[in-house]
C-alpha cells in the first residue's frame, strides 16, 4: 500500500480523426477493447486498427469496477481464461512497461453456512485440478489473513471458513486501461474518442463497416465489445443475445490508515471490500434484481448490503462513504461470458462478463484477438462460444459465484 | 470538566487549550472567534487549514469531537464541555463495536406525497403553494435553521416564537404565497440583513398545519423509488439516518460559491464571501479586521457593506469585471429601479467607510506564513498583470459568483444545462419546473443563479405543478401572478448575469505549484501535465491526478478545474465533464448507511418524533419549529453513542 503512483506518466495517447476503413474495428473502448487492439498488434501484426469508443475511454465499466482480480472458478474452461489472465497480469507492467499497481494481497471468499462450506470445498479441490493456488481456512485462518474480520458465532452471517486465492488482488483500473490504449496506439492503433456506433453494415452476410456519430467508417472485420450495451448493438444486425443487463453498485470511502491488508468477498451477502493504494475503502455490492441500463441502482440493495458489510467489518461503521455509483453488466443465462464468432462473417462479439470481466481484461484481448485474426477461437475462448446456449454446453458459474467479481 | 454556566458562554477545550463560545455557535465560529486559524494539517504537504467556505461545502475545517470521527467545524455546534482537535484526515477506526442495523430496507418505506428539499426561498415558497392547495409537505434542510442563504438566520433563531426572532418590523405582516417577501431582497443584490423580509415566509410556513419542518436533516442520496414514479431519500442527520419515500419531490437546493484557486488561496484566512457572511449573519463573528473582498458580481458588495457595518475594515473591494464593461452590460437594470436603489446603498455604506471598490483587477497572490499576511491584486488585461499592489490583512474573501447544486437531480438523472461560458450546470425544468425525471421538480438556484425573488416564484409554479401531480388544484390566479412576476425577474437576472462574467483568461494567474484541488493537494502543474499527456476530459485528469477525490468529491474544485481546462483543450467548460459525476450530497458513516443509529423517530433523536407524524396539528408544528434551535436539536453525542455502541 505504499506503492507510488507516478507523477508524470509519458504522453498517453493521440486523438486521430477516423480513417475511412480499416482492417479491424473494435467497438467499445473499454479494457477490453483496449486490450484486444493491443494483442492484435503485439501478437498479430495486425496495426491497421480503430478502437470506436462513445465515450471517453475507459469511462465505462473499466472506470466503475471494484478491481478484483482472480482465477478460482468452479469449471475448467474458466479456469482456464481467468488463469491465463492471471498470468498475464503478473507480467503485464512490464510488458505494458506501465504501473498498473497489480498488488497480489490474496483474495478471501468467505463461507457462511454449511452449504457455502461445501461448495468452496469442491471448488478448493477443483481449483488444485486446474492448476490455481486455492486453499480451504477455517474461521481462526481467516482472521489471520484479515484481523478485522469479524469471526464470531453470533452474527447473521457467521463466518464459518473461507476459501483464499493468494495469488488474487487488485489494480489500478485506469492505469490498465491507459497502459492498455498507451501501448496500442503506440503500435499504431487509432484510439477514437466520442465516436458512437449506430449502425453496422452487412452486405451478403458479410459486415462491411459502420455508420458512426463521426461518419461512416469501413472495416474488414467489427469486433464488439460494448460490455453493458452489447445487445443494443448485437440487435442493429437482427442477433438476439442471451443477455440481460442490470444496475450493479460499488461505493468508496474517506482515506483510512492501511487497516485490511487483503480483499475480502461474500458471495452469501453480496458484499466485497478491499482497501485501494491510497487508503480508502472500496465496497461493492451484488446486482440490483431488475433489468436497466441507466447507470443506477437502488438504494435499499446499498443499504442491505452495507448492513451485512458491516457485521462482517464493524471497524467501519464510523468511516464515511464519499461516493456511490453504478455500472451496467451485461449477466449471461449461465454467468459466463460471449466470446467468439457471430452467424455474420466478420463480426465478432465479447460480452457477458457481468459482474467479473475486469479481472478477465488482459486474457479475453489476447484470446479475442486471436479469435479476430484467425477467424476461429483460441482454444481457451472456444468454450465461450454464442451458440452453447443452443447446443446446451453451458458453463454454469452460478452456484459457486452469485456474484462473480 | 468544566460546569454549564446556564446563561453565558459556554466552555470547551481545542488542543488543550481552553476556550469560551456562546450557545448556539458553531465550532468553527467559536474557534475562529478566539483566534484559532489552524483546525486541521494537510495529508500530503502538512498545511494549515481552517473555515473556508463556512456553509459545510469544502470540508476544509475537519475537526474531531471527543476523538470521534472528522466533523465539519463550521456546521457542528459547539457543546459544552467538548473536547475537540485538529481533524488530520486518515483515520484509524480500530475500537469500534459491532453493530446491530435497525433500518430494514426491505421494510416498507414511509411514504409522503410531496417532499421539498432545501428551505432557502424556493423550497419555502413551493412548500407553501404546495399546502394552500391542499398537499401534506415535508421541507427538509440541512441547516440549523431554515432560511437557506440569503434568509439565514442567526443561531439560536425560531420562527415560531417571537422572543427568539431577530426580526424587524417587516415579520410581523403574514405572509402568504401571493406576497412576496424577497420583493425588496431581488436578484442577488439582496441584503445581508439577519432576519428582515425573510421571517414572513418562514413565520408562515412554520405556521402552516400542513408544513413539517424538519432542519439538520441533510438529504445525503436520491435514488428511484419502490412506489411507481416514487424517488428514495436518505436522510442524515449526525448520529441518525432514515429513508423517506416521495410520491412528488421539489428540489431546491440552492446554490453554491464559484472559487476560483490562487496562488496562497489554501492559506487559513482566505474565505469564500459567503463563507463570511455566515460567520456573521449566523454567529456575528468578523471574518478579520483588515478584509480584502475579491472576484466577481453584486454578491461582493453586500458582503463587504456587511463587514463595513459590523466594524471591520474592508481595505477594498476588487472586481474581475471592468468598470465600463459591466456599465454597458448592466444597462437593462434600468428598469428595475428597486435593485438599482439597493446597489446604490451598498456602495453608499462602502463610500461613507472610504472603501475603494476597483474594476478590472483581481486576486493574483495570499502570503503569509500560516495565515494570509497581505494579498497582491492586480489588473488584469491582455499585456498580462499591470499595476500590482501589495495589501496587508488578516482575511480576503474571494468568490466569483455561484454555480447551482444538481448533486441530487444529476444522481436521480435529471436532465441539465450548461451554461455558455460559465463551469457548472442547471438543472433543466420546463414551464411548469417539471425536470426530465416524472414527478420531480426543481425550483431556484439549483435551475440557474436569478437571485432570491427568481427563486421564491419558482417555487410557487413548482410547488403548485407537485400538488397538481398529486390530483390536488392549485389557485390558477395565483399561478398566473407567479409567472408574470417571474419574467420580471428573470430578466434582472440575466441583466446581472451578463453584467459580470467569468474572465477566460482567469488561469494566466496560477503559478505551477498553485493548489488546485484544496482536499487531495493536486497541484496546476500535474493538472497541465495531465493534459500535455493526453487528457481530454475531467474523469481521466482525475485519474491521472486525483483531483476532485477528495472529502468535497470536487465540488470546490471541480468547477474550477472545468473552466481552467476547457480553454487548454480549445472547449466549452461543458464538454470536458464533470469531476464529481455522482457524488453523494454529503459525505455519510457506513454506519449510519447500514441503517444503524437512530431514525427520525428513533431514541437518537427525540425532537424529530414530533417532527415527523405527517398530519401533525399545530402543536407539532410548534415543536418542528424549535428544531431550529440547534442546542435542542442536534444530538450527536447521543448518536455517536449509537454507532459505536451498538444502539
Ligand atoms: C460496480 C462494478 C463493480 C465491478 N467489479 C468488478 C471486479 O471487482 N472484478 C472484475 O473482474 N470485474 C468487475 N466488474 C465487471 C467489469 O467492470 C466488466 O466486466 C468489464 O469492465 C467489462 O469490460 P470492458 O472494460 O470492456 O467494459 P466497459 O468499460 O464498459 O467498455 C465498454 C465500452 O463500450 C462503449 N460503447 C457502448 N456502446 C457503444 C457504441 N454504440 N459505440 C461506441 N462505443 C460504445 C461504452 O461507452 C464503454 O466504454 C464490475 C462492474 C461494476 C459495474
Ligand atoms: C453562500 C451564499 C450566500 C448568499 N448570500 C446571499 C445574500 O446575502 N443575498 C442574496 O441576495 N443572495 C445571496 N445568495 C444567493 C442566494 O443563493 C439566492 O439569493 C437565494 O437564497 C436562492 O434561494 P434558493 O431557495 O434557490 O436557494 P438557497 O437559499 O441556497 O437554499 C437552498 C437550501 O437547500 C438546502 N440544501 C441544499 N442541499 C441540501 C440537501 N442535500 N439536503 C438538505 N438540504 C439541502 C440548503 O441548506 C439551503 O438552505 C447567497 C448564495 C450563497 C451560496
Ligand atoms: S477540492 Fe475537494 S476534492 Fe478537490
Amino acid at each position: 500500500m505504499t506503492e507510488d503512483l507516478p507523477e508524470h506518466p509519458d504522453f498517453l495517447w493521440r486523438n486521430p480523426e477516423p480513417k475511412r476503413h480499416y482492417d479491424v474495428v473494435i467497438v467499445g473502448g473499454g479494457g477490453h477493447g483496449l486490450a484486444t487492439a493491443y494483442y492484435l498488434a503485439r501478437n498479430h501484426g495486425i496495426t491497421n486498427v480503430a478502437v470506436l469508443e462513445r465515450g471517453w475511454l475507459a469511462g465505462g465499466n473499466m472506470a466503475r469496477n471494484t478491481t478484483i482480480i482472480r482465477s478460482n472458478y468452479l469449471w475448467e474452461a474458466s479456469a482456464g481464461i481467468y488463469e491465463h489472465a492471471l498470468k498475464l497480469w503478473e507480467g503485464l507492467a512490464e510488458d505494458l512497461d506501465y504501473p498498473i499497481l497489480f498488488s497480489q494481497r490474496g483474495v478471501l471468499n468467505l463461507a457462511h453456512s454449511q452449504q457455502d462450506v461445501r461448495e468452496g470445498a469442491r471448488r478448493v479441490h477443483a481449483n488444485r485440478l486446474s492448476g490455481v493456488d486455492a486453499h480451504w481456512l477455517d474461521p481462526g485462518q481467516v482472521k489471520e489473513v484479515c484481523p478485522i474480520v469479524n469471526i464470531s458465532p453470533d452474527v447473521r452471517y457467521p463466518v464459518l471458513g473461507a476459501t483464499y486465492q493468494p495469488r488474487a488482488g487488485i489494480a489500478k483500473h485506469d492505469y490498465v486501461a491507459w497502459g492498455f490504449a498507451r501501448a496500442a496506439d503506440a503500435l499504431g492503433v487509432d484510439l477514437i474518442q466520442h465516436c458512437e456506433v449506430t449502425g453496422i453494415d452487412v452486405h451478403d452476410g458479410r459486415v462491411t463497416g459502420l455508420r458512426t456519430t463521426r461518419g461512416p467508417i469501413g472495416a474488414g472485420k467489427v469486433a464488439l465489445s460494448a460490455a453493458g450495451h452489447s445487445s443494443v448493438l448485437a440487435r442493429m444486425v437482427g442477433l438476439d443475445l442471451p443477455v440481460q443487463s442490470h444496475p450493479l453498485q460499488a461505493l468508496v470511502s474517506e482515506l483510512l490508515e492501511p487497516v485490511h491488508p487483503t480483499v475480502v468477498m461474500s458471495n452469501a451477502v453480496h458484499v466485497y471490500v478491499s482497501q485501494a493504494h491510497k487508503g480508502e475503502l472500496v465496497m461493492g455490492a451484488g446486482i440490483d434484481a431488475y433489468n436497466s441500463y441507466s447507470q443506477r441502482g437502488a438504494l435499499r440493495v446499498i443499504e442491505r448490503q452495507m448492513s451485512a458489510a458491516l457485521e462482517l467489518f464493524p471497524v467501519f461503521a464510523r468511516a464515511h462513504v464519499l461516493r456511490t455509483w453504478g455500472g451496467i453488466v451485461d449477466v449471461t443465462p449461465d454467468a459466463s461470458a460471449i466470446v467468439g464468432l457471430t452467424p455474420i462473417d466478420g463480426l465478432y462479439v465479447n460480452c457477458g462478463w457481468g459482474t467479473g470481466g475486469f479481472k478477465a481484461t488482459p486474457g479475453v484481448g489476447w484470446c479475442y484477438a486471436h479469435t479476430v485474426a484467425h477467424d476461429e477461437p483460441h482454444p481457451l475462448n472456444a468454450p465461450f462460444r454464442l451458440d452453447r446456449f443452443s447446443t446446451g454446453a453451458l458453463i454454469d458459474e452460478h452456484g459457486a459465484a452469485a456474484v462473480a467479481h | 470538566m468544566p460546569e454549564p454556566s446556564g446563561t453565558g458562554a459556554l466552555t470547551f477545550r481545542f488542543e488543550g487549550r481552553e476556550l469560551t463560545a456562546t450557545p448556539g455557535a458553531s465550532i468553527g465560529a467559536a474557534l475562529w472567534a478566539a483566534g484559532v486559524r489552524h483546525f486541521r494539517t494537510t495529508r500530503t504537504l502538512g498545511r494549515p487549514r481552517a473555515l473556508y467556505c463556512g456553509i459545510g461545502q469544502c470540508f476544509d475545517c475537519l475537526v474531531r469531537v471527543g476523538g470521534g470521527p472528522p466533523v465539519r467545524a463550521c456546521v457542528t455546534p459547539v457543546r459544552d464541555g467538548d473536547d475537540v482537535s485538529r481533524g488530520d484526515t486518515a483515520s484509524d477506526w480500530s475500537g469500534s463495536a459491532c453493530l446491530a442495523p435497525r433500518r430494514d430496507p426491505d421494510q416498507s418505506p414511509d411514504v409522503r406525497d410531496l417532499v421539498v428539499v432545501g428551505a432557502g426561498p424556493a423550497g419555502l415558497s413551493a412548500a407553501l403553494a404546495a399546502a394552500e392547495a391542499g398537499v401534506a409537505v415535508t421541507l427538509l434542510d440541512a441547516g440549523a435553521t431554515p432560511g437557506g442563504q440569503i434568509w439565514r438566520q442567526p443561531a439560536g433563531f425560531e420562527a415560531g416564537s417571537a422572543a427568539g426572532s431577530a426580526a424587524g418590523p417587516a415579520a410581523s405582516s403574514a405572509v402568504g404565497s401571493t406576497a412576496d417577501p424577497a420583493a425588496s431582497s431581488v436578484a442577488g443584490l439582496a441584503g445581508g440583513k439577519a432576519g428582515g423580509k425573510g421571517v414572513g415566509a418562514l413565520r408562515a410556513v412554520a405556521a402552516h398545519p400542513r408544513i413539517e419542518v424538519v432542519t439538520g436533516a441533510t438529504v445525503v442520496m436520491a435514488m428511484p423509488g419502490t412506489a411507481a414514479q416514487g424517488v428514495r431519500l436518505l436522510v442524515e442527520r449526525p448520529g441518525a439516518a432514515w429513508t423517506v419515500e416521495a410520491r412528488t419531490l421539489v428540489l431546491a437546493t440552492g446554490a453554491a460559491e464559484l472559487s476560483l484557486p490562487f496562488p496562497g488561496w489554501d492559506l487559513p484566512g482566505v474565505l469564500t464571501p459567503g463563507g463570511a457572511q455566515a460567520l456573521l449573519k449566523a454567529h456575528g463573528v468578523l471574518a478579520g479586521s483588515r478584509i480584502l473582498v475579491a472576484g466577481t458580481g453584486p454578491f461582493l458588495w453586500p458582503v463587504a457593506a456587511g463587514l463595513c457595518r459590523a466594524g471591520a475594515r474592508v481595505v477594498a473591494v476588487v472586481d474581475a469585471a471592468t468598470p465600463h464593461g459591466a456599465g454597458r452590460r448592466l444597462a437593462g437594470l434600468a428598469a428595475h429601479p428597486a435593485l438599482l436603489g439597493q446597489a446604490a446603498g451598498y456602495l453608499r455604506t462602502l463610500a461613507a467607510a472610504r472603501v475603494p471598490v476597483l474594476g478590472g483587477r483581481a486576486v493574483v497572490a495570499a502570503r503569509g506564513r500560516d495565515r494570509v499576511e497581505s494579498v497582491t491584486v492586480a489588473r488584469l488585461g491582455d499585456r498580462g498583470q499591470r499595476d500590482r499592489r501589495e495589501y496587508p490583512v488578516d482575511a480576503v474573501c474571494a468568490g466569483w459568483g455561484f454555480i447551482p447544486s444538481v448533486e441530487l437531480a444529476r444522481s436521480l438523472g435529471c436532465a441539465e444545462d450548461r451554461h455558455p461560458t460559465r463551469p457548472g450546470s442547471a438543472v433543466a425544468v420546463d414551464g411548469d419546473q417539471a425536470t426530465s425525471v416524472p414527478g420531480v421538480y426543481a425550483a431556484g438556484e439549483t435551475t440557474g443563479i436569478g437571485g432570491a425573488t427568481v427563486s421564491w416564484w419558482e417555487g410557487a409554479i413548482a410547488g403548485a405543478s407537485a400538488a397538481r401531480a398529486l390530483g390536488a388544484v392549485p389557485d390558477a390566479g395565483r399561478i398566473r401572478l407567479a409567472r408574470r412576476r417571474l419574467r420580471y425577474a428573470r430578466h434582472a437576472a440575466r441583466t446581472l448575469d451578463r453584467g459580470f462574467p467569468l474572465d477566460p483568461g482567469w488561469p494566466g494567474w496560477l503559478a505551477p505549484d498553485t493548489v488546485i484541488c484544496r482536499c487531495e493537494e493536486v497541484t496546476w502543474r500535474r493538472i497541465v501535465d495531465a493534459v500535455d499527456e493526453g487528457s481530454t476530459d475531467l474523469r481521466s485528469i482525475k485519474g491521472l491526478t486525483r483531483c476532485g477525490m477528495g472529502w468535497c468529491q470536487g465540488r470546490v474544485c471541480g468547477p474550477a478545474t472545468q473552466s481552467a481546462v476547457a480553454p487548454r483543450l480549445g472547449l466549452p467548460p461543458g464538454a470536458v465533464g464533470d469531476l464529481a459525476t455522482r457524488p453523494l450530497a454529503a459525505p455519510i458513516p457506513i454506519g449510519l448507511l447500514a441503517g444503524a443509529g437512530g431514525g427520525p423517530d428513533g431514541d437518537a433523536n427525540p425532537d424529530a418524533d414530533a417532527g415527523s407524524e405527517a398530519d401533525a396539528g399545530p402543536e407539532a408544528d410548534a415543536a418542528s419549529g424549535a428544531d431550529a434551535d440547534p442546542d435542542s436539536d442536534v444530538a450527536p453525542d447521543a448518536g455517536a453513542e449509537v454507532v459505536a455502541g451498538g444502539g
